[in-house]
């Protein structure tokens, strides 16, 4: 199962994704994306941190090549159930592939896409956060209309083969695709 | 006349020729269509980036009689013709006052047109979502 969930920033769009993650699987890992480049990043760190305190989840930290990620296999409780992977976000990671040294440039889109489908191939449940950032009009300089172009084609792939589309608006979710889950 | 809208980088042309079966032929750039009236369509079925046409008309500084007109051109158009603008609201206000304008006058040209049009999308993420 793939779930992507959008929202501008400060939207609950993370809350909202982790209570997904909650019901789709009791085992559970979150892939960290953010690197800690000042005080700034280090607070929103903190702050992910508490907010998924107490959840269950284990953290893989992944700031490039989503495709590399191995999800640990470890002994399952239930043996039919899979465990979920909630990655935070699509946009932070995408930023570093086009910016960092050893990211894919302008094949970042693509590598990220090529990430999600590693995970997925482990039989992992996905709920991808990713951001909504397109409307605000007006001239970009050609880096961020670039990062805007890259974003915008990796939200549409991930909307396409998701089975769950939901848009977080002041932390209550409207369902562009798939149905309603359980008590969210 | 036909509406859709949303944020940019979405996808919104290329479910348009899906959905509709037009042809890239048969779409018009609001970058370069001539600013001329009356609007130089005939060949065309869809309507790309209203926005920009919008921008570049304020930029020639149309007198109001002339504005008129395009406006009624507008709410005119055929019914199997397509719109397709960019929202362009949905950041702070613009340090510009152009730039204010300018996304004023996108959001009230979209407002009308949506009142006269037929049918009104918006596509997020590439999904559509029919408003009208």
């Amino acid at each position: 199962m793939l779930a992507l969930v959008l929202g501008e920033a400060a939207s609950g769009k993370s809350e909202f994704a982790e209570k997904l993650a909650l019901e789709l699987s009791a085992e559970r890992y979150y892939i960290a994306t953010m690197q800690v480049a000042d005080a700034e990043s280090q607070r929103r760190i903190e702050r992910h941190r508490q907010m998924r305190r107490g959840k269950g989840f284990s953290t893989l930290e992944r700031e490039l090549d989503l495709a590399g990620l191995q999800i640990p296999v470890t002994e399952r409780t239930a043996q039919t159930e899979r465990p979920v992977a909630l990655l935070e976000c699509a946009s932070t990671l995408l930023g570093n592939e086009l910016y960092l040294p050893g990211g894919a440039g302008l094949q970042s889109w693509q590598a990220i896409w090529a990430g999600v489908e590693n995970i997925l191939r482990q039989q992992v449940h996905l709920v991808a956060v990713s951001n909504c950032v397109f409307t605000e009009g007006g001239a970009h300089s050609p880096e961020m209309g670039e990062y805007l172009r890259q974003l915008g084609l990796l939200n549409q792939k991930l909307a396409l083969k998701a089975d769950l589309v939901f848009e977080v608006c002041c932390g209550l979710p409207i369902c562009h695709k798939g149905g309603y889950i359980g008590n969210l | 006349m036909i509406l859709v809208v949303g944020g940019s980088n979405q996808g919104k042309l290329a479910w348009t020729l899906r959905n509709f079966g037009y042809k890239p032929a048969q779409v018009a750039e609001g970058e370069n269509l001539a600013l001329t009236l009356p609007l130089p369509l005939e060949k065309y079925l869809v309507w790309h980036h209203l926005e920009i046409f919008l921008r570049r008309v304020m930029q020639q500084e149309w007198p109001a009689d002339k504005l008129e007109k395009l406006r009624a051109e507008l709410l005119g158009l055929p019914e199997n013709m397509v719109i397709i603008c960019d929202s362009v609201g949905g950041g702070l206000v613009p340090v510009e006052s152009f730039d204010r304008q300018w996304r004023e006058l996108v959001g009230r040209v979209c407002c009308d047109l949506a009142a006269e049009a037929s049918q009104v999308w918006r596509i997020f993420c590439g999904l559509p979502q029919r408003l009208k």
